[in-house]
Formats: structure tokens, sequence, C-alpha cells
């Protein structure tokens, strides 16, 4: 008996076919792709906060512009320009060139050699979600740049690493990596540091040194060093935020307004903290040997003034008996 | 010829010796709390079988038949019973045709800055069709369809009902 021969009749079955064309009825045109549809979600999304944050610039400059790409990318890099000039300062991760002036972000103008869909595309993470700059001292600060705070920081941190605000680092290590001038860490680090025990937030209060400035409260330019303002921009790094938090700054734009007013505090502190960084690295030794002597009178001061400890219920009702007999 | 002693219980395939005298049902009891769930309600059979020259009686407990044992009239009867399920619909996915002609809009800069962010959340859900793809199949499915696509149909040479 011949072999049967096999047909390609019924190759594909009629199941199948149905549910093939189930799927191609059930599906419509989507005029633009995923990616782009988010790209435009993210960069409305932020015109959206332009019109609530600037609506003078908004309706002055952006209302009645027709949504195209150059537009939308005109109109993001005009918020993010503002934000920066008005706001708070947002990390530059270099994928959009944002000017300092909002109104010459309004004359991008595509060269050609970018597509501002693209570019836009490339940014939508971040302009979901950008970081703030944060103002706060730290280690990484100090041993990857010279920065003009670092003589003073350090000298906080070694005169106080006995006490209950240590950084819990060796800071003769973090010293000798710093970018201070041999001669001065060698000084710095023969400077007598406050005996154990000394309790900060005593210390602090009592602190006197001859102001350099009318308005500057040493008080809370030493919690700054230390991360121990009320502030949480001026205590915390950057660097914090990329590595300890992934870089995840969530619902920066839904609290703008306050995260603002908490920026500008923090700048502010962080601009009177380094002027008077400035004065110690104008005359090191000698704001150094001051401080070191500041802060140990402040010390002692501390000591003497530092409350009673609460008496026990016991010990009140044992005095109560003694002043009846 | 004497009379046997003890009966044999059958069970799963299991065979046991029990003295004759004892109830059937004081079995099925036993055999119940045994672990024997189907004992429960299954049937009785009895039977004889000769053991070394003896006949000896036989009780087979014998599982009541399921749907699968149904002949033709059952089953009819059965799917007469069970009422019409309604199958779900199937689920459309992309934009509808107003949310198509809004994204032309948009995507054609026929829309002002203004006029988008007027529609609320008219144009967000326009936009989220955008990331609407066809549902996933089954892994399953998916490998049933492909061998079903790649199956050659053969003419049959034996009788149906061979």
């Amino acid at each position: 008996m011949p072999h049967p021969r096999p047909t390609r009749r019924g190759r594909v079955s009629r199941a199948c076919r149905l549910v093939r064309g189930l799927g191609k009825a059930a599906q419509r045109r989507s005029p633009l792709h995923s990616e782009t549809a988010a790209t435009y979600q993210v960069a409305l999304d932020r015109v959206r906060d332009l019109k609530r944050l600037f609506p003078a610039f908004y309706w002055e400059h952006i209302a009645n512009r027709h949504i195209t790409p150059r537009a939308l990318m005109a109109a993001v890099t005009a918020f993010l320009s503002l934000v920066n000039n008005e706001l708070f300062a947002i990390e530059d991760v270099g994928v959009l060139e944002i000017p300092m002036d909002p109104l010459r972000a309004l004359a991008y103008t595509e060269d050609g050699s970018r597509d501002p869909l693209i570019e836009l595309e490339e940014a939508a993470s971040w302009l979901a979600q950008p970081r703030p700059e944060m103002y706060g001292v730290g280690t990484e600060g100090i041993l990857e740049e010279e920065t003009p705070q670092q003589l003073l920081t350090l000298a906080l941190w070694h005169l106080c690493r006995n006490t209950n605000w240590s950084i819990g680092v060796d800071i003769g290590d973090v010293i000798g990596f710093s970018y201070v001038e041999q001669d001065i860490a060698e000084y710095l680090v023969k400077l007598p540091s406050l005996p154990a025990g000394v309790v900060m937030e005593h210390l602090v209060t009592a602190v006197k040194l001859p102001p350099w400035s009318d308005q500057d409260e040493f008080d809370e330019l030493i919690c700054y060093a230390f991360a121990r303002t009320d502030n949480a921009m001026a205590n915390t790094t950057n660097y914090e935020i990329d590595i300890v938090y992934g870089g995840q700054t969530d619902e920066v734009w839904e609290h703008a307004l306050e995260l603002a007013s908490v920026a500008r505090e923090a700048a502010e502190l962080a601009a009177r903290y380094g002027r008077w960084a400035h004065s110690v690295a104008d005359d090191p030794k000698r704001e150094l040997r001051r401080l070191a002597k500041a802060l140990h009178t402040a010390a002692e001061a501390a000591a003497l003034t530092k409350p009673q400890r609460t008496k026990t219920l016991i010990e009140v009702l044992t005095d109560i008996e003694q002043v009846m007999v | 010829m004497t009379t046997p002693a003890t009966k044999i219980v059958i069970v799963s395939g299991q065979e046991f010796s029990v003295p004759a005298a004892t109830d059937n049902e004081a079995i099925r009891t036993q055999l119940s709390g045994m672990g024997f769930a189907d004992v429960a309600s299954a049937t009785i059979q009895t039977g004889k079988r000769t053991v070394d020259g003896q006949e000896v009686q036989t009780i087979e407990f014998v599982k009541k038949a399921g749907t699968k044992g149904m002949d033709g009239a059952e089953l009819a009867q059965l799917l007469e019973a069970v009422p019409p399920a309604t199958l779900p619909t199937v689920r459309s996915y992309g934009p509808t045709a107003q949310q198509a002609a809004l994204l032309d809009e948009l995507s054609e800069a026929e829309l002002t800055f203004d006029q988008a962010l007027a529609m609320g959340d008219e144009l967000e859900r326009a936009l989220d069709t955008c990331h609407e793809g066809p549902p996933t199949p089954s892994t399953k499915g998916a490998n049933l369809c492909r061998t079903l696509d790649q199956l050659v149909a053969v003419a049959s040479v034996a009788p149906v009902a061979w």
C-alpha cells in the first residue's frame, strides 16, 4: 500500500486561524510608539509643573505654542532653567543642555545633529525624578576634590573625634589622604582633641568664637560639619543620594515648593560655613589654634553647666521625708 | 466440605482476609478509617474463589463510576442540566477611535500646550493606550498552536471506526 502523501491542506488549524483572527480584530492602530508616548507624557508633565510653578512665564511664552518635539524640548529646558534659578539646583547629569536664561531655552533650534524627541526620550527618567543638589559635608567630597571647606571640616572632625559626634572613621587617615598641605595637616593633628565624654549638644551652645561676621552662629555651623542641623538637604551629600539611596529622590516635582525652601536654607548655611572656612584657610595656623581653644573652653563650660540629673521618685520622697523630720 | 473460616476482602487491588462472619458494613467502616476514601461510596460485589480446594467468599468494594464512565444518554442529560456559561469577551487594546484621533492631533502638532493641558486625564489616558500590547498567550497555548501549525495533515487510511 503506498504511503499516504502529506498534503498542505489544513496545515494551519481552524482553531489557530480563529485565534489569530480574534487578535487582529481586537487590535487598533496606535499612532505613537510606546517610547514616544512615554516621552510626551513625561515632557507634558513637566510643562504642567511649569504652569503650576511659574504661571506668568507659562502664559507668556508657552501656553499658545503648538506642541512639536522642538517646542517640547524648549518648554522642558526653560522649565528646568527656571527651577535652577528660582527653586533649587538640579543635579546636572549631562543629558540635556540647560541654559542659565530660560528665554534662551525657548530659542532652542534644531541643528540637525540631534533629534529633540530622542534627546527627551533619553532624559525621560531623569526628567521624571531628577536629584536636587544636596549641601551636606562628607568624607567623599573631602577626599575627591579640593574644597575650601575641607580644612575647617577636618579640624572640627579631628577636635571632636572622641566625642559623641565622632564621624566613625579614622580621621587621621582622612587628613592624610586629603588635599590639605602637609605642614598644615601635621599642625592640625597635633592639636589636642576634646576629651572623651564631651556631649556635643551641650558644647555647641557654649561655643564663643571671635565673630568674623555679626550674623554667624557657630553652633549651627558646627552642627553643619557633623550633619546635625535641622535641614535635611544640609545634612545629606550628593554621594549619599547616589550611592546609598541609588539616586532615588521621589516626588521632587510634587513637593517642589517645599524643597525650594529647604534648599534655600541649606544653601545659605553652606555659604556661611564656606565664608568661615575661607577665613580659616586664609590664616590656617592662627585660626585652627583659636578654634581648638574655643572648643576646649566651651567643653569646660558645657561640663559646668551640664544639667543636673533628674532625681528619682525614691530620692524625691527621701528628701521630703528628711524635711518633715 | 467444611465452611471456610475467612472471607477475602478486595479493595483497590489489595486483598485482605477477615473472619467470614464479619459484617460487610463494619468492614467498610474499618477500611474508610484506614484511608480507603472511595470505599465509603463504593458498591459491594460478592463472589467466590477456590483456595486450597475450598470455596471462599470474596467481598469486593467497587468504586462508583464518575462522569468519565457516563454513557451517551447520561452525558446528554448532564449537559442539558448545566446552565450555559458566558465566555469572556475578547479584550481590546490600543486606543479607541477617538483616542487615536487625539494622538494623531498631538503627533501632527495640531494641539497647543494649553489645549493639551486643558484635556487633563483624557490625553493621559490616550497616551497610556500606546503602551498596551496584545495579551501574552500562555506558554502551553502557544506551544499547542505552534504544534498545530506545523502538523502535516495525513489522509486517513484506516476506517473511522477502526
